[in-house]
Parts: structure tokens; C-alpha cells; sequence
């Protein structure tokens, strides 16, 4: 620890914290343009210089670290002529046409200059011009498929580049020229088109690199930022919604060091269209005659309860069946099973309509090792050994993919398995393409392997003698000729990989989608799990066996029990005692059988056991590996509600359709990869007469005679937090700002 | 005063390796190598007290010193041979003529420090210096002066010639450093200085090529023989490049503390055709430039900064009567434009400012206002920025606006020279 003073005030901060970072701290303010908290100090712009004792010359605050008795002045008329030099030298070639630029209202410049800046200008030379085309008087290029950039706004600060090399670990921005020609560019024909792009507009600090989607659409001082969560991937990033009247016009990151740093990536920064395109439903669809008829709420309503109630009075609860959804919310998903289980009277729920196959049920004790990420984001830097199988991070989650990057550059080590080579191949180790399916000889060739390799180290083992022999037992038959046979990969490839993983300090696995979806995939996890005993990466930091789940709030629609055998916090629905005390706070029976998971409801319905069918948010015939199946069993339905926010292809095979509300019109939260619940925000109200899925779920109740006495996400997420052991000990006021 | 580096400057193949040997060269290194420890080779240098001649004159030996002893880390030496200080042209003449001489220094040097590799980064237009060293490396590997083992002393040393693209600023240390990792030549932050990270981070000597060209003479002859030419605290010799309007331009190695006058008029053979002098630049453009009355000033590192100058690397810039002091400074500004990196905002759009303010008072466009308008500027640069490019880039500036201010009132209000005598208008 050090103690300084900074301008006559004490503060006392670890070694090798910055000038800038410690005087934060005592809230003393001071301007930068160059500096950003995840990017290395260049010390470039000049703006951050202070004075400090014994120093011949200004210091740049966010570069010098502090010192003990260090003695630093922010305010002295030397700082003050030092900034006002900087902010003039900026501005004589700066264009001054803030009420043209698209980022009047929100520039740094345009800010730093109104508190420190002249008011009037020194310079009559002409000012620098950085000309695309010498036909246009407008300097605009584009350097990417989302970017303009405008070099004669530029100051210059680098940090779109540095962003790009140091972040995003891609080469397509760089400097080039010099001096005060120096300029902000791409190679010929090599535009910025990393996944990553968009970050460079969010990080500018002035108009010299605008997005294509945004620009002179709206000024920003017209629009409001609604904090939220992105729901484009399970990764959770924290954004704002920036909204005027009930369009969105742009999302930027909403830093969460927890989560994503700061940072998007380009599918959740301009993957917001969605929300505003012209074929959302506005109001309720009734199918006459084969043609969808717009209706008004209360007929809907009344037609759907009608529906399902003589559905069950004819053919019994059991011939009902809900479809929740992984994007939709876990209030939604809370009240959604709640309803099929109390109003409708029927464990026949589940969301998992994208594959074939279903990972069990978890057990309540188990919870954590099959379902969820052993590990938090965070712990990603920290492992020296990540281990990457069947996953193409970049495509499924590309923020925990900048931590798994930032890993590698720190010098971690990382190895990939994957089916076919992905981008992330540049910062690893080793990637090991293997044969689809391949997976668990591949893991129980390794184990072997090691097992006869004798690469243990007996002190680590973390398997009790008889479970060391059942694994010696089962790993015996995969010989490392024939694994090779069967994964494709060269025996020495193999060996290397066993050799590495068991000497590495701590190990953290993560699964993609190829792991969660694949037949085996039990196995496969359970496979990996002894693996790790094996090598004494059990219980250690840094180290698991981490899912990471594809949707929104994938983890979170399984938290909230939209499972056929799992009421919310995996309370089995035989669990006489548990389930007892959920209908006590219900207030109603619960079934105690199991009801069908969604291929054995499709398989009911091909068989005629179901006859009606509510689906909330989710889109089967689209998301089921075989179309044509799901689409058979759902014509051959009796009656299909959909809940949608667009006329999806299931929806169009329904007889009612109920216009639910984007991620941005309603309030509720996801659970992302991490087990991290964090709350959306409303920023607009749902479209035209469209309604927030929870509230449709409530107006379906009290048609069919139960009252769901809801008046906000916020109480159903007070219930769900009574009712599931997985949410104890939160409450809806705690999720605010990072979540938890 | 006998020659030190230049005592073989004339001998015509001094550069082969050979000719380096019978004039007495590379018997230092034995020496070094198994008469002297590092410590010892670190202590001498400091005695010597010889100073760094790229222009900062910072003591060789305490250089050196910085280097951490217990790192782990490996440790390199780089010499600079990236000459581009407008005037200067001594490290080329020592390059070409007699590169051993500098190899020489750089082994004992890299010995010192216990670098095991060493690079000689090299101004790209010198093509013909870095072949002249290219092979004289050659030759040192053959015969035993580099590789693994040097002289049976256990002592490996690798050195690696690295050709630059041509910019001023990779000359600054820390561009240098950048320049040879591959990036871009901008200036790093300091501290940390390269002594304790440099190269990729790793502990870094970065000297230059005369001052290396001087250890193995000191090696040889003792630190107190050193000490004891020149200047009681500029020791040794200096080459001084002298050029502009002089009847023998060239470069003179002379001691420390000889001067200015003895330098122009008894080595230079005075002023061309016979012109009065008029100002003197001492050390390359970017020292303040001193008037004729200061003639009888000392060429050492603390006279001339007594005088109100720098010594710089030592190139003397001479100019007469006829010269124009607003187009001196005009052409000055005009390089510091053109070199500055780009990297710190006052440097950057500064220089380019000067320079644009600096044209038009030369094309006679310029307005009273402009002289309290440069002052400013050069205000606003100095100290601010993150290399000595732009305290450099005011110097011409400042100092020609101190010392001849009539000359610029007389280009604003004139719209033309003072000092043209009619015959050219601007």
C-alpha cells in the first residue's frame, strides 16, 4: 500500500495503482481522452497531465503509478494552461460542426471543451482535411460493413485500435501515416468486420467513427437509455436501451465487470431490429376457416379458456400440454408452469424443443453439476488451462469468448476440441478435430491414457480406490489405436493433450451446444467430471465442468421448473415433503406423477393422448431437429394457443395467436451461463394492443376461473423466490445494477 | 591533440578486420574479457565519466548500472546508429570507416552488462554502413569475436544489424525499441526506463554509436586517462560535425572544452568566402542557437548549457550574413512537422501549427499577433509531451524568436527579408 496526497487531500491505495485511479477515489475529476479502464495506458492525449513534486515535468495521470508520500496537484495553473493547450491543439483542425455530428449531445470533446476549453479560436490557417473523395465535400469512408469513419473528427486517441488488437484480437484497424497526417484506417479491401466491430463506435470519443444503423437517425438528447440485458445469447451482457416513443434506435454495453466488461458483441449491439420490424403481431389472431381473423382481447381470452377448459373435462388434464421458452422471462416461466400445474392440472411442461435428445433431470443436490456453470466468468482469466470442447465459442457466446481470448493472451494456455476448426483456433495451444460423436472416446481415451501413462500424480487424485478401479474398469477398452481410429486424431496428438491437462495447475472445461444436445451427453459430462477427479482439478478455483447453455435464460427457464418432473428449484413433483410445502404457498395440488417431456408429448399427440397445446414464446417447427414431425403432431391438435411476438411458423399452424411483448416491453429477468439473475428493463410499452407474456399467462387464469394476483414481475419474482430453493435468500431489490 | 576514434579514420581499409587488428584493434576485448569482471567494466566506464554522445550526455557507466542484477530476464544491448539529427553525421563516418572499432565496444559493452544479444539498429538510408557492418560481423564470427565462447572467456554474444525505415523519431530510445519489435515508431511512456524494461519488456542498454566507439580505448588506456581529456566533467573527445556556411565542413574530433571559435576558424578555415558569422546552431537543430559575440564559448556539455545552449550530438551549424533567421526557423519547423510521430496531441498538432504560422510569415502573410501566438504554442509543447520530439520541435522557435526578434517583426510588417540586401523578395 501507498499514501499519497493529491491535492492537499490523503488517500491511501495499492501499489502500482495509478495517479488517475487514486484520485477517483477521493473523487477528484480528472479529464482524459486516451484512457480506458480495459485498455493499457498509452498516455497519448496529454489531457490527464497533473503536477507532482519532484518532477521536472507534468506526469500523465493514467499512466504514472503512485509512490508512498507522493505529493500530486490537479488544479495548478500549470494543469490548467497544460489541458487548455491540449483541448486548443484538438480543436484548431476539428471540424466544428457539433450540430451536423452524430455525436453532439454525447462527445467527449464537446464536454471536456465546455468545462475547460476557450471560447474563442486562435487559428486562421485551413484546417486539415482528410478528403475520400475529392468529389464530395463530405469526408466519409466506410471501413465496415456497420462503420463510418470521419478522420477529421479523429483526436486520435487510439483506443478503437487498441481495442481492436488488445481486445478483439484481430489486426483490421490500425494507424497509418504519421504525424498530423497520421490517420485511422484499413488495409485495402480488409474492412473492420470482427464480431467485435461495433465497439469501436461505443469507445470514439467523438463523431469520427459513427455505425451505419444509427447515424442521423435521432438525436441522442431525444431518446432514453433503459437499462437491460442483451437476449441474444446466454452470456447476460449488461446494455442500455437507447428508445424514442416504442422504436429502439441503438444498444450499447452497460459495463458489468461480472458479466461482459464493457464490452458487446456485434450480434447483441445491432441485433435489435427485431424488436422494431413491421410484422410483429399488434393483437390477437383467431383462425376462421383457415384464415387468421384479428380479435380483441376478451374474445381471445375467452375462446382459448373456453378451449382448453373443455379439454380437460372431456379428455383430462393430462391431455393438456404447455411449451415455455427459453427467452422468455423467469417470472414468465415461473407463471407458466405454475399455470399448466394449478389452473390446467398437469405436469405436461418443458421448453427443450431444439433437440432429441434431453439431459435427466438434475437432482436437487446435484444441481450444480449438471445444469449449471461450475465456474464464474470472472474465473476464466484465472485458469491455466481452459479447455474447450464441442463449443464454437465465437458463434455461441461471443463475450465469454473475449475472456477465454484474454486468458490465452495472458499466456494461459488453451486447447480446443471441436468438431471443425473455429476462429478461436489463433490463440490456442492445440485444437483436436475430432469426428462428430466421437466425444466420449475421445475424453475416455485421454483418461485412459493418463491412467496407463502413468502421468499421475497420486496425491492429486481425487478418486477414492473403488471409483478409481469402475473408471479403470471403463476407460480399459479404449486403446489408444483404436480412439485414434475413432476420433481421427493422432495418437500423439492424444498423448500431448493427456500430458498437458494433467500437469496444468487448474483446468476449467466449458461445453457448447454439441455437448448439451448430444445423445451422450450424460455421459459425456459424467466423463468429464472423473476427469477431472483424475486429475485433481475437482474443487479447486478455476477449475469445472461448465455448460454454457445457448439462450437467454436457458438456466434459468430450467431454475424455474418448466421440466415435467421438477416443480421451480428442481423439487421433484414425487417429492412428497417439498411439494407439499410449494402447495401450501400455491395454495392448490400439484400433480405428483411426472408428465411428458416435449418428444414424448409430440409422441402423445401423434398417439392422440393430447389434445391441446399452449405454446409461450417458443417456436418449434423451426427449432426442432425434425420439422416435419412437429408439424404433423401440432395440425393434428385439437386446439393450439401460441403466444408469440411474431407469426412464427408455429404460430401459424395455431388456432388462436396472442401477441406477447419483446425483451425491451416488459420488466423480468433472465439467469445467464453464470447462474447470474439479472433484471430487464422496460423501456417502452408492449406494441400497439400486444401485452407482456406474464400478463397474458394472469388474464388465461382468471378467465379459467384462478385468480393470479400479479400486479409486476417483481411479486412473481417474490413467489418464485419462496417457492424455489434455488432463488432463496434473493429479492428483486437486489438485482439491480450488476445482479446476482 | 592526438585522435582517439579517428586516429585510423584515414587508413583506407581500417574496416576489414585484419588492418583493425595490426592498427592495434580487439586487444581491449581480451582484456576485458578475462582481466575484468562486469562490476569492474561498469566501475571503469563510470570513472571515465563518459558521457553519452547521442545527445542527452548521460553518463555511460551509470547507464548501465540500472540494469538489474538478479533479473532473470534476459538482457539486451541495442546501439544507435538511427543518426538523424539534422546536421549530425559523425556515427556514420565511424560506421563506415571503422565498424570494428564500434564492435569492439559493443562486445565489452554486452560483456558488462550481460547481454547475450545485441542489435545495432541502423538508419535505413545508411545501406552502405550496414553492410560495411554486416560483414564486419562476419568477419568477428570467424574469427572468434562473436558466437558462443568468445576468446574461450565462456562468454556468448549474438549481434544482429536491424535497418529502420527512416524516421527521425526511432532515433528516441523507446521508438527505437518499438521499431525493432515491428510496430509502429512511437515514444513509450516513462518510467519504466529501458534499463529495467526495454526490448520485449526485458532489461535494455540503449547507447550510442560514439559513445560505444570510446570503451575500448578506456578499457586500454584506464578511466583516468580518459577523465583526464577534455573537460573536468566532459571528459574525452568529441567528433564534431560541423557544416554550413564553413570553408572545410567535415567532421573534427576534438576534446571536450574546445572552442567554438578555434573549431569554425582553425579546424573549419572559417566562414565562406569571407562573410561574417551570424549565428551558430552547437549541437543539431534542435539546441538553441547561439549568436556570433559567443564565439569564445567552450563545445562541453556544461559550457554551452551555461552559454543558454545544448551540446546535442555535436553538430555545428554555421551561418552567415546572408542567412535569413525566419526561413532557418521556417525549414526547422518544417522537418519537426514532418517527423513527429503523431502519437501525443501538442506535438502532433503543434508542430504542424508552427509550421503553418512559421509559412506565412515567411511568405509575408503574417500578423503582429503571431509572435505572442508562437510563444504560446511553443508554451503549450514544451514538457507536455510524451518524447523530447516536441521540447525539441520549439527550440528553433523559441530561441531564433529571442535572439532575432527585429529579423521576424521585420518579415511581418516588411512583408519581406531583413537580410537579403534587395536581392530576394518574398
Amino acid at each position: 500500500m501507498a499514501t499519497l496526497t493529491i491535492d492537499g487531500k490523503q488517500v491511501t491505495v495499492e501499489e502500482g495503482t495509478t495517479i488517475l485511479k487514486a484520485a477517483e477515489k477521493l473523487e477528484i475529476d480528472i479529464p482524459t481522452f486516451c484512457f480506458h479502464d480495459k485498455l493499457e495506458a498509452e498516455g497519448s492525449c496529454r489531457m490527464c497531465l497533473v503536477e507532482v513534486e519532484k518532477m521536472w515535468k507534468l506526469q500523465a495521470a493514467c499512466a504514472t503509478l503512485v509512490s508512498e508520500g507522493m505529493v500530486v496537484k490537479t488544479d495548478t495553473p500549470q494543469v490548467r494552461a497544460a489541458r487548455k493547450g491540449v483541448l486548443e491543439f484538438l480543436l484548431i483542425n476539428h471540424p466544428l460542426d457539433c450540430p451536423v455530428c452524430d455525436k453532439g449531445g454525447e462527445c467527449e470533446l464537446q464536454n471536456l471543451l465546455f468545462k475547460y476549453g476557450s471560447d474563442k479560436s486562435r487559428y486562421v490557417e485551413e484546417k486539415r482535411r482528410f478528403i475520400v473523395d475529392p468529389q464530395s465535400k463530405y469526408d466519409d469512408l466506410a471501413v465496415g460493413p456497420q462503420i463510418i469513419r470521419n478522420m477529421n473528427r479523429c483526436i486520435l486517441c487510439r483506443k478503437c485500435v487498441r481495442f481492436i488488437t488488445e481486445i478483439a484480437g484481430e489486426a483490421d484497424l490500425g494507424t497509418f501515416g504519421r504525424g498530423s497526417k497520421s490517420e485511422i484506417n484499413v488495409l485495402p479491401d480488409i474492412p473492420v468486420d470482427n464480431p467485435y466491430s461495433g465497439n469501436v463506435v461505443e469507445i470514439c470519443p467523438v463523431g469520427a467513427l459513427t455505425s451505419k444503423s444509427f447515424r442521423y437517425k435521432v438525436r441522442v438528447w431525444q431518446t432514453k437509455a433503459t437499462p437491460s440485458i442483451c437476449p441474444l445469447c446466454g452470456d447476460g451482457c449488461n446494455v442500455k436501451l437507447w428508445t424514442k416513443d416504442d422504436k429502439i434506435y441503438r444498444v450499447t454495453s452497460r459495463r458489468n465487470d461480472f458479466v461482459d466488461e464493457g464490452f458487446l458483441c456485434d450480434k447483441g449491439r445491432f441485433g435489435f431490429e427485431f424488436v422494431n420490424h413491421p410484422h410483429r403481431l399488434k393483437q390477437p389472431l383467431i383462425k376462421k376457416n383457415g384464415k387468421f381473423l384479428p380479435a380483441d382481447w376478451e374474445e381471445a381470452i375467452k375462446l382459448v379458456a373456453s378451449k382448453f377448459k373443455t379439454t380437460r373435462e372431456q379428455s383430462g388434464a393430462d391431455s393438456l400440454a404447455g411449451v415455455g421458452s427459453s427467452k422468455l422471462t423467469n417470472e414468465e416461466n415461473y407463471l407458466f408452469q405454475k399455470f399448466f400445474r394449478v389452473v390446467m392440472g398437469t405436469n405436461n411442461v418443458d421448453h427443450r424443443v431444439n433437440s432429441r435428445h434431453l439431459l435427466p433431470s438434475p437432482s436437487l443436490k446435484a444441481k450444480n453439476q449438471i445444469y449449471s456453470t461450475t465456474n464464474s466468468i470472472n474465473e476464466i482469466e484465472k485458469a491455466k488451462l481452459i479447455f474447450v470442447l464441442g463449443c464454437d465459442l465465437l458463434k455461441e457466446h461471443p463475450i465469454i469468448n473475449l475472456r477465454v481470448m484474454k486468458s490465452a493472451m495472458r499466456g494461459n494456455a488453451l486447447i480446443l476440441a471441436n468438431i471443425e476448426s473455429t476462429r478461436l483456433n489463433r490463440f490456442a495451444q492445440d485444437e483436436l478435430i475430432y469426428k462428430k460423436g466421437s466425444e466420449l472416446t475421445l475424453i475416455n481415451g485421454v483418461a485412459r491414457e493418463i491412467i496407463k501413462g502413468k502421468l499421475l500424480d497420486a496425491d492429486r487424485v481425487r478418486l477414492s480406490n473403488s471409483e478409481m478401479e469402475k473408471l479403470r474398469e471403463k476407460v480399459q477398452p479404449f486403446d489408444s489405436q483404436k480412439v485414434s481410429q475413432t476420433t481421427e486424431i493422432s495418437s500423439d496428438k492424444i498423448k500431448n493433450f493427456a500430458n498437458t491437462i494433467t500437469k496444468a495447475e487448474t483446468v476449467m472445461i466449458l461445453c457448447g451446444k454439441e455437448i448439451i444436445t448430444h445423445p451422450q451427453s450424460t455421459e459425456i459430462i459424467d466423463s468429464l467430471y472423473d476427469f477431472l477427479r483424475l486429475t485433481g482439478h475437482q474443487d479447486k478455483d478455476s477449475c469445472g465442468v461448465n455448460l454454457l447453455w445457448e439462450d437467454c435464460n436457458s438456466l434459468g427457464t430450467l431454475d424455474c421448473g418448466v421440466l415435467p418432473d421438477r416443480l421451480p428449484g428442481y423439487i421433484h413433483v414425487s417429492d412428497e415433503a417439498l411439494r407439499k410445502k410449494v402447495e401450501g404457498i400455491w395454495n392448490a395440488k400439484i400433480p405428483d406423477k411426472p408428465g411428458l417431456d416435449f418428444n414424448l408429448l409430440l409422441e402423445a399427440v401423434h398417439q392422440g393422448k393430447i389434445k391441446a397445446m399452449y405454446i409461450a414464446g417458443a417456436d418449434p417447427v423451426s427449432e426442432y431437429p425434425e420439422e416435419d414431425y412437429v408439424k404433423d403432431a401440432l395440425e393434428k391438435l385439437d386446439f393450439l394457443m401460441v403466444q408469440s411476438i411474431f407469426l412464427t411458423e408455429t404460430a401459424k399452424l395455431a388456432h388462436v395467436v396472442l401477441p406477447g411483448a419483446s425483451f425491451a416491453e416488459k420488466d423480468g429477468t433472465f439467469t445467464n451461463v453464470e447462474r447470474r439473475i439479472q433484471k430487464l428493463g422496460k423501456a417502452f410499452d408492449p406494441l400497439a394492443n400486444s401485452k407482456a407474456d406474464w400478463y397474458i399467462i394472469c388474464m388465461l387464469a382468471q378467465s379459467m376461473g384462478y385468480n393470479f394476483d400479479f400486479n409486476s414481475p417483481a411479486q412473481i419474482f417474490e413467489e418464485l423466490v419462496r417457492v424455489s430453493p434455488v432463488h432463496t435468500k434473493l429479492s428483486w431489490q437486489d438485482l439491480n445494477e450488476t445482479g446476482k | 591533440m592526438e585522435k582517439i576514434l579517428f586516429r585510423h579514420i584515414d587508413v583506407s581499409d581500417q574496416y576489414k578486420i585484419d588492418t583493425y587488428i595490426r592498427n592495434g584493434g580487439y586487444r581491449a576485448l581480451p582484456e576485458a574479457l578475462k582481466e575484468h569482471t562486469p562490476d569492474e567494466l561498469i566501475e571503469l566506464v563510470k570513472k571515465s565519466n563518459l558521457r553519452g554522445r547521442g545527445g542527452a550526455g548521460f553518463p555511460a557507466g551509470l547507464k548501465w548500472s540500472f540494469v538489474p542484477k538478479d533479473s532473470p530476464q534476459p538482457r539486451f544491448l541495442l546501439c544507435n546508429a538511427d543518426e538523424g539529427e539534422p546536421g549530425t553525421f559523425k556515427d556514420r563516418a565511424l560506421i563506415e570507416n571503422d565498424p570494428h572499432q564500434l564492435l569492439e565496444g559493443i562486445i565489452i559493452a554486452s560483456y558488462a552488462i550481460g547481454a547475450h544479444r545485441a542489435f545495432i539498429y541502423i538508419r535505413g538510408e545508411f545501406a552502405f554502413g550496414a553492410k560495411r557492418l554486416q560483414e564486419a560481423i562476419r568477419e568477428c564470427y570467424q574469427k572468434g569475436y562473436l558466437g558462443n565462447n568468445i576468446l574461450g572467456s565462456g562468454f556468448d554474444l549474438d549481434v544482429d544489424v536491424y535497418r529502420g525505415g527512416g524516421a527521425y523519431i526511432c532515433g528516441e530510445e523507446t521508438s527505437l525499441l518499438e521499431s525493432i519489435e515491428g510496430k509502429r515508431g512511437t515514444p513509450r511512456l516513462k518510467p519504466p526506463f529501458p534499463a529495467s524494461v526495454g526490448l520485449y519488456k526485458n532489461p535494455t542498454v540503449i547507447n550510442n554509436v560514439e559513445t560505444l566507439s570510446n570503451i575500448s580505448y578506456i578499457v586500454l588506456n584506464g578511466a583516468e586517462w580518459f577523465a583526464n581529456i577534455g573537460m573536468p566533467k566532459s571528459t574525452g573527445t568529441k567528433i564534431f560535425s560541423l557544416s554550413g556556411h564553413v570553408k572545410c565542413p567535415g567532421n573534427y574530433e576534438l576534446p571536450m572544452g574546445v572552442t567554438l571559435r578555434e573549431l569554425i576558424f582553425e579546424h573549419g578555415g572559417g566562414i565562406k568566402d569571407d562573410r561574417q558569422l551570424k549565428a551558430v546552431i552547437p549541437g543539431g537543430v534542435s539546441t538553441p542557437i547561439l549568436t556570433a559575440n559567443l564565439l569564445d564559448v567552450k563545445m562541453d556539455f556544461e559550457s554551452l548549457y551555461e552559454a543558454g545552449s545544448l551540446l546535442g550530438s555535436g553538430a555545428t551549424i554555421v551561418m552567415d550574413e546572408s542567412t535569413c533567421m525566419v526561413k532557418v526557423a521556417y525549414r526547422i519547423s518544417k522537418f519537426f512537422e514532418h517527423e513527429s510521430c503523431g502519437k501525443c496531441v501538442p506535438c502532433r498538432e503543434g508542430t504542424r501549427w508552427i509550421r503553418q504560422i512559421m509559412q506565412r510569415i515567411k511568405n509575408g502573410k503574417g500578423r503582429e499577433e503571431d509572435l505572442d501566438l508562437l510563444r504560446d504554442i511553443c508554451a503549450n509543447i514544451a514538457g507536455n509531451t510524451v518524447c523530447p520530439l516536441g521540447d525539441a520541435a520549439v527550440v528553433p522557435i523559441t530561441s531564433t524568436m529571442e535572439k532575432f526578434r527585429d529579423e521576424y517583426e521585420y518579415h511581418i510588417r516588411h512583408k519581406r527579408c531583413m537580410v537579403d540586401l534587395g536581392k530576394r523578395f518574398v
